[in-house]
């Protein structure tokens, strides 16, 4: 009998899985979709309730799996097809081209400091994050190995500069590119790593169990919700996280969108959209510890910065989440227990006005801010469908993956030998992901 | 090795711009040159990459290196790689010394490029002074057998053990209790999907099948008189019934658990009124379906927690839901009043809050600063509260008042922290490891933490706990 196990999902979660179980003498294959392990957690600056810095202590686990000998890492790759055998699962997968030979490509950058195309970073575009049409997902990715965008390759980008030498070739026509400028510059250093003609490439395993530690996303606000994708200076938790990150695209500097000004007074809405049509129905139990964070890192950049946290309730659940929060109030942060209930801008400097009922003292206030922060909670990741109907398994009415049993036999699911840890079965920090990790761990090597 | 024949190889690490964006790389590699038992110096623009690491072996072979200071990033992440490049080029991996010039210079002084350069020379130099002083180290190899004592019968304990067990490995339960169970055989049940459950099944299910199981052995009323030794090779003494037993150990489990933090006399009324509870206590009437001829239920949320020295009792929200929700089951027409200060429902728990609205039950939340007063009158107890939310105070009668308390580790913090020497935080809570990436483990090899002994929590996670905490054990006595 095959003796390995799969993970579904390189983030904090099934890191952790695949380093409890490689540990413990099982051959894992670490599964992502993406083009570097990692996760929700290389996106965050610091973490609750020690101000860690994320990436940092993240980053050795990362580096432990990519050097572990009984783990496989394969990214850029997606789940195509489940099959239970006996005793395990056939499954099919594909490995999405990158267009870089992982094994020569040492990650130097070279390639990228030549490419002469940005174009806005998914990531972070609506807080001016560019990436080049080749880069690498963050410093710290792993496998340290560069990525190539297939709009690129199929000269979609011509027209902003790529490709100078005028090719009208697709780049699958030809094996041979003496003229775009990445490919001129891996040569340059010696390594001639670009493979533009490189295909997807399916693979098959052969494995006992799986763990599905797809993980969970902030929810995206709808259009108009406190002025979201109406006015340049609202923005989401998660954008905001990623404004106050060293390693973010405005390198720590905490700059509004519409004039790239330092904010100095900002403003947090908690549960933002909770409980509306298109909002979050349940508390989502990390974002009171965010915004006690975000406010604490937002004073440690610049003490003067006045910062509101409008809320309602205050979830603090967790070892060290009560001292946290008035830590944040020691700091100066401002907190009122708030009902939201419209939000304007001016048009002339773009500042925002809240408009909000004091819950303690019922009296209507008006608050002006240059930026405006919108807790909006976590929901399902929206890889969860497709995968749920791959693995066959059920969602539950949130769109979670459901458990057999919580209670009786937590993690484990309808189907024998797939188990779930992290974001994949509801909201949840850092440190109950990696709980439910070496848990399911346990679970799938047995 | 005498002094003469120490040849130190230099690697300084651009670390792409990470460095050499504020430290003159050149400069420092140059200043390293002249120093004293320097053979041989150069930069790396990654350090790490593959071709760097094959280019650091040949220098190391070319120039006789016998001592090797790479000055990069951080050596959390990276000086495993460099060990292992220099022992593959035929050096002691002891003898590489790591200096850190990203977390220490580049980093940290961004803005003052000068100083910064001055300080990775330094710190280069001091690498180099200490990099003379290495000796060849040996990695030994201790052996870790299978016997696992878990410290507590609750159910992270159990649920421990029968992980540790089903895995052949030998699985031994010290509860200082008569029966196992733990702080479960006090709770009435617990809430499950859209129902609830009878905590008693649960704990007879697990207790059952831990009994049984071939691989583990309970000690019942039996406590540790002294631990001794390290990982693989603990010696224990069980005290019970005044006579003495020794374990041989090779890794320990601690799932003490919990209690609750009794209110002051007087508080509420508590202690001078029979009719005044705390949720445990709550929890043994509603087990035996028997809460008196009662009318008016009021449950106050936040007792002694949330202030100056106490934090959020993680669990109370749910479990005055819950427990509000059973009373309406027992009785449907006895009143209940849930007063809170934050009420926070997490996926379905949000589902029991909208089953407690529609039950009946009233929920009032008072100000963090307000608490509600509750006063006796001609033997009737009345809670006054200020509902900030209508703007109002109300007077709610009570012949049944729940005061919902926070918790504190077990009465066995002490001894077991003196066993093991492992920490613990004011509220007897052990601490673990790392608040993030370590939350099963102690400092200390070979010894993990699960369930309630950690911080409170709903009985789902501390069983993932267990599990958990029997994977860590486990690595080590698996690979022997």
């Amino acid at each position: 009998m095959n003796d390995s196990i799969l993970i579904i999902g390189g983030g904090i979660a099934g890191i952790n899985a695949a380093l409890n179980a490689a540990k413990y003498g099982t051959k894992v294959y670490l599964v992502d979709d993406t083009a570097s392990i990692g996760g929700m957690m290389a996106r965050l600056d610091k973490t609750f309730p020690t101000n860690d810095c994320s990436i940092c202590i993240e980053a050795p686990q990362m580096y432990e799996v990519d050097n572990h000998p009984n783990i496989e890492t394969l990214t850029n790759t997606e789940i195509r097809k489940v099959k239970k055998i006996d005793g395990g699962f056939n499954v099919k997968l594909v490995q999405k081209a990158r267009f870089i030979d992982p094994e020569k490509c040492t990650g130097c950058g070279a390639c990228v400091e030549a490419c002469p195309v940005s174009i806005p970073d998914e990531m972070d575009g609506k807080i001016s994050g560019m990436r080049k049409l080749v880069y690498m997902p963050f410093p710290q990715a792993v496998p340290n190995v560069v990525v190539i965008d297939p709009d690129c390759r199929y000269g979609n980008m011509r027209e902003k500069g790529a490709c100078v030498g005028g090719c009208v070739v697709d780049c699958s026509q030809c094996r041979e590119c003496p003229i775009a400028l990445c490919v001129l510059a891996c040569q340059k250093e010696g390594k001639d790593a670009v493979r533009l003609w490189q295909s997807n490439k399916n693979l098959k395993l052969e494995v006992k169990s799986i763990i599905v530690a797809a993980g969970i996303m902030d929810a995206k606000p709808p259009t108009g919700l406190h002025g979201y994708d109406v006015f340049d200076n609202v923005i989401t938790y998660v954008q905001f996280e990623r404004l106050m990150n060293a390693g973010g695209p405005t390198a720590g500097q905490i700059i509004r969108p519409s004039d790239k000004e330092h904010a100095h007074r900002i403003g947090w809405i908690q549960c933002a959209g909770r409980g509306l049509d298109h909002g979050v129905p349940y508390c989502s139990k990390v974002c009171c510890m965010v915004a006690a964070k975000q406010t604490i890192i937002t004073k440690e950049h610049d003490a003067s910065v006045d910062t509101t946290i409008y809320y309602n309730d205050l979830k603090a659940y967790g070892k060290g989440f009560w001292g946290f929060y008035q830590k944040a109030i020691e700091n100066g942060v401002r907190y009122v227990r708030a009902r939201p209930y419209d939000v304007v801008e001016d048009p002339g400097n773009k500042n925002l006005t809240i408009r909000y009922e004091n819950l303690e003292t019922g009296e209507l206030v008006k608050e002006e801010v240059d930026l405006l922060v919108l807790s909006t909670g976590l929901v399902p990741s929206d890889r969860n469908k497709r995968l749920a109907k791959v693995l066959k398994l059920e969602l539950d009415k949130f769109g979670y993956f459901k458990e057999k049993d919580p209670l009786i036999s937590p993690l484990e699911t309808g189907v024998d030998g797939i188990y779930l840890c992290g974001g994949a079965t509801g909201p949840i920090d850092i440190s109950e992901s990696v709980v439910q990790a070496t848990a399911a761990s346990m679970k799938a090597v047995l | 090795m005498n002094n003469e024949d120490i040849r130190v190889g230099v690697f300084v690490c651009d670390c792409g711009s990470n460095i050499a964006g504020v430290v003159n790389v050149p400069e420092v590699v140059e200043y390293a040159r002249g120093l004293k038992g320097v053979e041989f110096a150069d930069e790396g623009r990654w350090s790490c990459s593959v071709d760097a690491l094959a280019t650091m072996q040949e220098s190391i072979k070319e120039h006789k290196i016998n001592r090797v200071v790479v000055a990069a990033c951080t050596p959390r992440t990276h000086e495993p790689l460099f060990k292992a490049n220099i022992k593959e080029a035929g050096v002691n991996p002891y003898l590489l010394e790591f200096v850190s010039i990203r977390e220490q210079v580049s980093w940290v002084h961004m803005s003052e490029p000068e100083t910064a350069t001055q300080k990775a020379k330094d710190l280069v130099k001091m690498g180099i002074a200490k990099a003379m002083l290495l000796e060849e180290g040996e990695e030994i190899r201790l052996p870790v057998k299978t016997d696992c004592m878990i410290i507590g019968g609750g159910m992270a304990g159990m649920t421990a053990a029968s992980n540790v067990a089903d895995q052949g490995f030998n699985a031994y339960i010290i509860e200082k209790e008569q029966r196992l169970g733990g702080l479960l055989n006090g709770i009435s049940t617990i809430s499950h999907d859209h129902d609830e459950i009878l905590a008693a099944d649960i704990v007879k299910a697990k207790t059952d099948s831990v009994e049984s199981h071939p691989n583990i052995k309970v000690f019942t009323s039996t406590e540790i008189e002294a631990v001794e030794g390290y990982i693989g090779n603990y010696k224990v003494t069980l005290k019970a019934n005044g006579k003495s037993e020794n374990l041989d150990i090779s890794t320990v489990i601690v799932a003490t658990g919990m209690q609750e933090i009794e209110p002051e006399q007087g508080q509420f009324q508590y202690g001078s009124d029979p009719r005044v509870v705390t949720q445990l206590q709550l929890e043994k009437k509603l087990k035996a379906q028997d809460v008196g001829d009662i009318k008016d239920v009021v449950i106050i949320n936040c007792v002694n927690s949330k202030n100056a020295t106490r934090g959020c009792c993680a669990i109370g929200c749910p479990v005055s839901v819950k427990n509000a929700l059973t009373i309406k089951k027992i009785k449907k027409d006895i009143n209940v009043h849930i007063l809170y200060r934050d009420l926070s429902m997490v996926k379905d728990e949000q589902i029991h809050l909208q089953a407690a609205k529609a039950a009946g039950i009233k929920f009032v939340r008072f100000p963090d600063d307000r608490y509600p007063e509750v006063i006796k009158n001609n033997g009737n107890l009345m809670v006054n509260v200020y509902d900030f939310l209508l703007g109002r105070e109300l007077e709610i009668p009570s012949d049944l008042l729940v005061l919902t308390v926070g918790f504190k580790g077990s009465d066995t913090v002490e001894q077991v922290k003196g066993h093991l020497k492992v920490s613990s935080n004011p509220d007897g809570f052990f601490q673990e490891a790392h608040i993030k990436l370590g939350p099963l483990d102690f400092a200390s090899d070979g010894i993990s933490l699960c369930g309630c002994a950690k911080n409170p929590k709903s009985l789902k996670e501390t069983c993932e706990e267990g599990i958990g905490a029997a994977m860590r054990a486990s690595i080590p006595m698996k690979n022997g």
